[in-house]
């Protein structure tokens, strides 16, 4: 099993309002095979949010590590971890769309920093959204968009930048069974041309469930453990 | 202290060094105790957040520390020589406060120079995402820190020091230590030829070692060194001559080695320039020692440290153009002009 993207004894704490220190994570030991889906699966409050936020560097674990290639990339300093989050695409659990933009818009603002030629952001913006079949809403306003139109189009504004690890937060939550099945085989396309992707689910989760190389994962107060 | 509006804000300025100084402190001290980087335990992270935490303060001391060093020169030369009875210049706000003026201000170039010894490390340590010269990072700044507290309350006590009162004479601060050492220490004498000719000997030492350097492909082992030495005695050097000798063709007059005459509108105010060239070839000097010590300690930063190393050459070739534009300019053009040095 190829694993570029893996963790070690990733821990995580907080402070309760009572200041009393809470384990959100704890000692979490995974490694997310390429050209598979990981599907980490558990009920609300259970973690899964955070080992996401934690693997795209968006949180800093209390204690232990997120190793992409070799590289403790957890612990990289600042600078360089901006580095490691242009590699990673996310879909968090709210599609948090700019509302006084265009759905297009929305989707290529991530890839203005990148230095695309304005043609090139162009046809990325277009293709992710005909990809997750939300091309003829291009140029609506996204504040026109239902909750499941939104969380598709949070979806193409994930993939359009390429990214090397896609990270998934519950992304058919809100979906009829078109809009689950396009994300669906969007993920398993960027799992098939070699990305890692980890989504998140809930208890009993049945997107991938029709076939294909996907690897369980059960969270549970804080705690991993691989299904079988 | 006067309530002279320069001096409060140096004050105000310096309440912010030492508070960024305060907290760097107290942030960065437990990595010098406990950092092991082969863990990745809770106390081992938490060390790596304070050292950007820590850093982040240390530049905001840093930049503040020059600023307000920047403040004061102002202060010196241009805002004090009003309020002081009989100065005309800087020369006489330093006879005002009796000494204690060009101490503060040397301890803060001392200050600054460690703290720039201090940016070069962290430079480098970041070059690289492990940052591996974390701790020595760390360290360079436990040692510069007392040079940062000393040079802020010797700045108080220079301010405190200033006697307004005082009735100074700036010229005789100038002139009479030309006239009691004679004519053969004076401009044309031996020992000023001698400081001219260590000038333009370390001018084109350290240019030669600079354009070197820069053409050297990776990380060269003999030129960074002569670059440093070139660089580190061109400064002194270059002040001596500048003040002693050329500053005579911008005055228009021999036998008026004032430094701070150089700050004054009336010469276009070129002395922050010059000064400020040598302060960057200095501080440019330092990089050679930083960056081979730094590449030293840890193989992956060779590639960084090479590239500082050219950087370094760079601004150093920049410092000593400037320099040498407006420092010997005007000897150049007074003898186009009028077929002879002024000097004779």
């Amino acid at each position: 099993m190829d694993a570029r993207l893996w963790c070690r004894r990733l821990s995580l704490f907080h402070k309760s309002a009572e200041n009393a220190e809470e384990a959100v994570l704890q000692d979490v030991e995974a490694a997310f095979p390429d050209r598979a889906v990981s599907l980490v699966c558990g009920p609300n409050g259970a973690g899964k949010s955070t080992l996401l936020h934690l693997l795209a560097g968006l949180l800093r674990p209390t204690s232990g590590e997120v190793y992409w290639e070799g590289q403790a990339v957890s612990r990289w300093s600042a600078h360089h971890r901006d580095r490691w989050r242009r590699q990673v695409g996310i879909v968090f659990q709210g599609a948090y769309l700019l509302e006084d933009l265009t759905t297009l818009e929305n989707v290529v603002v991530p890839l203005i920093p990148r230095g695309f030629p304005v043609s090139e952001i162009r046809r990325r913006g277009h293709d992710a959204l005909a990809q997750l079949g939300v091309g003829r809403l291009s140029a609506e306003p996204v504040w026109r968009l239902s909750g499941g139109q939104r969380q598709r189009v949070g979806v193409a504004r994930a993939l359009a930048a390429g990214p090397e690890v896609f990270l998934a937060d519950e992304p058919a939550s809100n979906q009829d069974p078109d809009g689950s099945r396009r994300i669906k085989d969007a993920l398993r396309a960027l799992a098939d041309q070699g990305k890692t992707v980890v989504v998140a689910g809930q208890p009993g989760d049945r997107l991938f469930d029709d076939g294909g190389p996907v690897h369980r994962f059960r969270i549970a107060r804080g705690r991993l453990a691989k299904r079988p | 202290m006067i309530g002279h509006p320069l001096l409060l804000s140096v004050a105000a300025v310096d309440f912010v060094t030492l508070t960024a100084l305060s907290a760097a402190l107290w942030v960065l001290f437990p990595i010098a105790v406990r950092w092991a980087p082969g863990l990745a335990d809770r106390g081992q992270l938490a060390l790596e957040r304070r050292a950007e935490a820590g850093a982040f303060a240390v530049h905001i001391a840093a930049v503040s520390l020059l600023a307000s060093t920047l403040l004061l020169t102002i202060a010196f030369a241009l805002g004090l020589p009003r309020v002081v009875s009989g100065a005309m210049c800087g020369t006489g706000v330093m006879q005002a406060m009796g000494g204690a003026g060009y101490r503060a201000m040397g301890l803060r170039l001392l200050a600054l120079l460690c703290l720039s010894a201090w940016q070069m490390v962290e430079g480098l340590n970041h070059s690289q995402p492990e940052a591996p010269l974390t701790e020595a990072g760390v360290r360079v700044f436990l040692a510069s820190a007392p040079a940062v507290l000393l040079a802020l309350v010797d700045t108080v006590r220079a301010l405190s020091a200033l006697d307004t009162g005082l009735v100074v004479d700036c010229c005789a601060a100038v002139y009479d230590p030309v006239v009691a050492a004679g004519r053969s220490v004076f401009v044309g004498g031996m020992a000023d030829r001698l400081w001219v000719g260590a000038f333009f000997v370390l001018s084109v030492l350290a240019g030669a070692a600079a354009v070197w350097v820069k053409r050297a492909a990776s990380l060269p082992r003999v030129s960074p060194w002569l670059m440093a030495a070139a660089a580190l005695l061109w400064a002194p050097a270059a002040a001596v001559s500048l003040v002693r000798v050329f500053s005579a063709s911008i005055f228009g007059v021999l036998a008026h080695p004032c430094p701070w005459c150089l700050f004054l509108p009336e010469h276009a105010m070129v002395g922050f320039v010059q000064f400020g060239a040598l302060a960057v070839a200095a501080r440019e000097g330092i990089v050679a020692p930083v960056a081979i010590w730094a590449a030293g300690r840890d193989v992956t930063i060779r590639s960084a440290a090479a590239d500082r190393l050219s950087q370094a050459a760079g601004r150093l070739l920049w410092s000593l153009g400037v320099f040498l534009t407006l420092t010997t300019g005007p000897a150049l053009l007074w003898r186009l002009r009028h077929g002879v040095w002024m000097w004779g």
